[in-house]
C-alpha cells in the first residue's frame, strides 16, 4: 500500500519537494546578508522607522512579495492534490480496480490519507520554518497577517484542511473538475472569514493607552477618549479635527485634554492565537477526514 | 453441487430508483456464466454486489455460502471498460498487485503476458485497447481467483480483440478450476463461451438456467393467425398479417394442432424473454 500511494502521488511529493527547494534557496540567498546587515532598531522614534524603512527597502521586498503569493499555496494544495485523489479514482473507474485487490478499502484510504496529509503537513510545516526565519528581520512582529498566516502549527493546519477539503469533496461529487472547483469556492473564503471575523474575538481585546506593531501588539482600534474616558462626541471631534486641520493632531489633543485609547491583543498571546487557529483548522480538518472515511467505507 | 453464487431477496436501491429488485439466484460452481440484459438492466450492479464493491439495500448475496465481502481473495473482477492507472507501467501494475494481494502469482502474470506479447515497459495508457484489456484480465487472475467476474469484457473492442480475449479467456478456464460470470448485452458473442444463462432486464430476473437444458425446453412455433394459441408456456409471441410466432416453453407436452415447431436458437431465446412481459 505504501508503495501504491508513492506510486500514484510521487509526481506531487516531487513538485512539492521542488517547491521547497527553489524557497529555500531563494531564502539562503537573501536571507543571509539580510540577518548579516544591521539589525534596525525597533523604537518608535522617527530616527528608528527611518531606518527600518530603509532595511525593508533594501531587504524586505522579495520575501513580502513571496509571502503574498505563497497565500494561495494552501488552496492549490486542496486543489491539486487533494481533489484528485479520489475524484479522480471515481472518474476513470479505477476504484473498482483498487477496492477488488485484497487489501480492505478502509485500509486503503487510511494509508493513502495519513501519506499524503502526513507529508503535505510536514511541507506545511518546512515551508512555515523558512518564510518564518526569512520574514523575521523584515516583519518583527508575531501578530502580523504575513507572520501570523505562515507561523507554525496555523499554516500547517490551513494545508491540512485544504487537502482534506479537496479529497472530501472528490468522494462526494466524484468529478476532479467539480471537486476542485468546490475547493477553491469553499476554502478561500472560509479561511479568510476566520482571519478576519473570527481572528480578532479569540479573546477579548484589552483597552488602554499603550500597544501598537512596534511593541509586538495587535492593535485593533485606535482612537481619542476625552478625559473621563468616554469617545469623542460627534462636536468635540469636529473641533479636534478643524484645530489640528494645518497641525499635529496629537499635540492639538493632548491640547484638549483628549488622550489616545487602543484596543489591542497583547504579543503575549501570540501562541494562544495560534492553537485556536490550529484547532479549528486541524479540528475542521479531522471531521472531514471522518466523512471521507465513512463515505468510502459505505461504497 | 454446492452453488457457487445464492441471491436471496437482493436489492439495491440507489436513492429513489432500485436497479436491482427482488433477486433470487443460484448458480452453479465450474461453470461460464453468462448475464445477459439490455443497458441499465441491474447487470453492473449485480455484479458489484457479488464483488462486494456495493452493499445491498436489501436481501443476502453469498459466494462460496459466505456472505460478498470486499475485497475477497476469492473473486477477480475486471470492470466495465477494463479500468487501469494509465500512467502505470505493466510492471507498475503487477507490482500493485503483488504489493495488495496475498495469492498473487507473479509468475503467472508475467508468462500470460508475455505470451500476449505485451512489454512490461509500457505505460498502460499507450496500449491498445485489447492489450489494456489483457492486463486487466491478467491482474484478475493473478489473484488466483476461484470466481472470476467480467462486466462486459468485450464491449469497448473490435472484433478481433474480442475474440483473442475470448480465446484467452477460455483458455485460462480450461487450465484453472475457475467459475467465470460475465455480463453482455451482445449475445453472439457468448454462444461459444457460456455454458449457463441469467437473463435480467428491468432489475429483475426473467430466467436462469443450463444452455442445453433451456434451448431443449424451448420451441418456436408458426402458424396461421387463427391457430390456437396454448394457454400456458408462451414466452412471447408476435402476430404478423397471416402468421403468428410463438416461443414457447414446452415442458415436453404436445404441441397443439396447427402449429410448426422449430429448434430455437440462443439469441431468439434471450430476446424472447428480454420482451416477455411476464414477471
Amino acid at each position: 500500500m505504501i508503495w501504491l500511494t508513492w506510486r500514484q502521488h510521487r509526481g506531487e511529493v516531487i513538485g512539492v519537494a521542488t517547491l521547497l527547494g527553489v524557497l529555500g534557496v531563494l531564502a539562503l540567498v537573501t536571507g543571509i546578508p539580510m540577518r548579516a546587515a544591521d539589525a534596525p532598531c525597533l523604537q518608535a522614534t522617527e530616527a528608528c522607522e527611518h531606518t527600518f524603512r530603509t532595511f525593508r527597502e533594501q531587504y524586505g521586498v522579495l520575501p513580502l512579495e513571496i509571502a503574498t503569493w505563497l497565500q494561495i499555496v494552501a488552496v492549490l494544495a486542496g486543489v491539486l492534490i487533494g481533489a484528485p485523489l479520489l475524484a479522480r479514482e471515481y472518474e476513470h473507474g479505477t476504484w473498482q480496480l483498487a477496492w477488488t485487490q485484497g487489501v480492505s478499502r478502509t485500509r486503503w484510504l487510511s494509508v493513502k490519507l495519513i501519506l499524503v496529509l502526513g507529508f503535505m503537513a510536514a511541507a506545511g510545516l518546512v515551508l512555515s520554518l523558512v518564510m518564518g526565519w526569512w520574514l523575521d528581520p523584515v516583519i518583527p512582529v508575531g501578530f502580523h497577517p504575513d507572520r501570523f498566516n505562515f507561523a507554525a502549527p496555523v499554516y500547517p493546519s490551513y494545508i491540512l484542511l485544504a487537502v482534506a477539503m479537496g479529497v472530501f469533496f472528490g468522494a462526494f461529487i466524484r468529478r476532479t473538475v467539480p471537486a476542485m472547483a468546490a475547493t477553491f469556492a469553499v476554502f478561500l473564503p472560509l479561511r479568510l472569514g476566520v482571519e478576519s471575523g473570527l481572528r480578532p474575538s479569540y479573546r477579548a481585546p484589552l483597552s488602554g493607552d499603550s500597544g501598537g506593531w512596534a511593541s509586538g501588539n495587535w492593535v485593533l482600534e485606535r482612537l481619542f477618549v476625552d478625559s473621563a474616558g468616554r469617545p469623542l462626541t460627534r462636536s468635540a471631534e469636529e473641533q479636534l479635527l478643524n484645530l489640528a486641520s494645518d497641525g499635529d493632531l496629537e499635540a492639538v489633543a493632548r491640547r484638549l485634554g483628549f488622550r489616545q485609547s487602543t484596543t489591542y491583543h497583547p504579543a503575549s498571546r501570540f501562541w494562544e492565537f495560534q492553537f485556536i487557529e490550529a484547532a479549528i483548522f486541524g479540528g475542521l480538518a479531522l471531521a472531514l477526514t471522518a466523512l471521507i472515511v465513512w463515505r468510502v467505507r459505505r461504497g | 453441487m454446492n452453488p457457487l453464487l445464492e441471491t436471496v431477496r437482493l436489492g439495491k436501491r440507489y436513492r429513489s430508483a432500485w436497479a436491482l429488485r427482488d433477486c433470487n439466484l443460484s448458480l452453479p460452481a465450474g461453470r461460464v456464466i453468462a448475464l445477459v440484459g439490455p443497458n441499465g438492466a441491474g447487470k453492473t450492479t449485480l455484479l458489484r454486489l457479488v464483488t462486494g464493491l456495493l452493499r445491498p439495500t436489501e436481501g443476502t448475496v453469498a459466494v462460496f455460502g459466505e456472505p460478498a465481502v470486499p475485497a475477497s481473495p476469492l473473486t477477480g473482477f475486471v470492470a466495465q471498460d477494463h479500468p487501469l492507472y494509465q500512467r502505470f507501467s505493466v510492471r507498475d501494475l503487477l507490482r500493485m498487485g503483488h504489493a495488495l494481494n496475498v495469492g498473487w502469482d507473479q509468475h503467472l502474470a508475467e508468462r500470460r503476458l508475455a505470451g500476449l506479447g505485451i512489454p512490461l515497459e509500457r505505460r498502460a495508457g499507450t496500449l491498445s485497447g485489447g492489450q489494456q484489456a489483457q492486463v486487466a484480465l491478467t491482474l484478475a487472475l493473478a489473484k488466483r481467483p476461484k470466481l472470476l467476474v467480467l462486466d462486459e469484457p468485450v464491449a469497448s473492442l473490435d472484433p478481433l480483440a474480442r475474440r483473442e480475449f475470448m480465446a484467452g479467456l477460455m483458455a485460462s478456464v480450461a487450465e484453472e478450476e475457475l467459475t467465470v460470470l460475465l455480463s453482455s448485452h451482445v449475445v453472439a458473442e457468448l454462444e461459444r463461451v457460456c455454458d449457463y444463462l441469467v437473463v435480467i432486464t428491468g432489475g429483475r430476473v426473467k430466467i436462469a438456467g443450463d444452455i442445453d437444458d433451456l434451448l431443449a425446453a424451448h420451441r418456436v412455433l408458426t402458424g396461421p393467425c387463427s391457430a390456437q394459441v396454448p394457454l400456458t408456456g408462451v414466452v412471447h409471441a408476435t402476430r404478423g398479417d397471416r402468421h403468428a410466432h410463438l416461443v414457447l416453453r414446452t415442458g415436453g407436452g404436445p404441441i397443439l394442432p396447427g402449429w410448426e415447431a422449430h429448434p430455437i436458437g440462443l439469441e431468439e431465446l434471450v430476446l424472447s424473454y428480454l420482451q416477455s412481459e411476464e414477471p
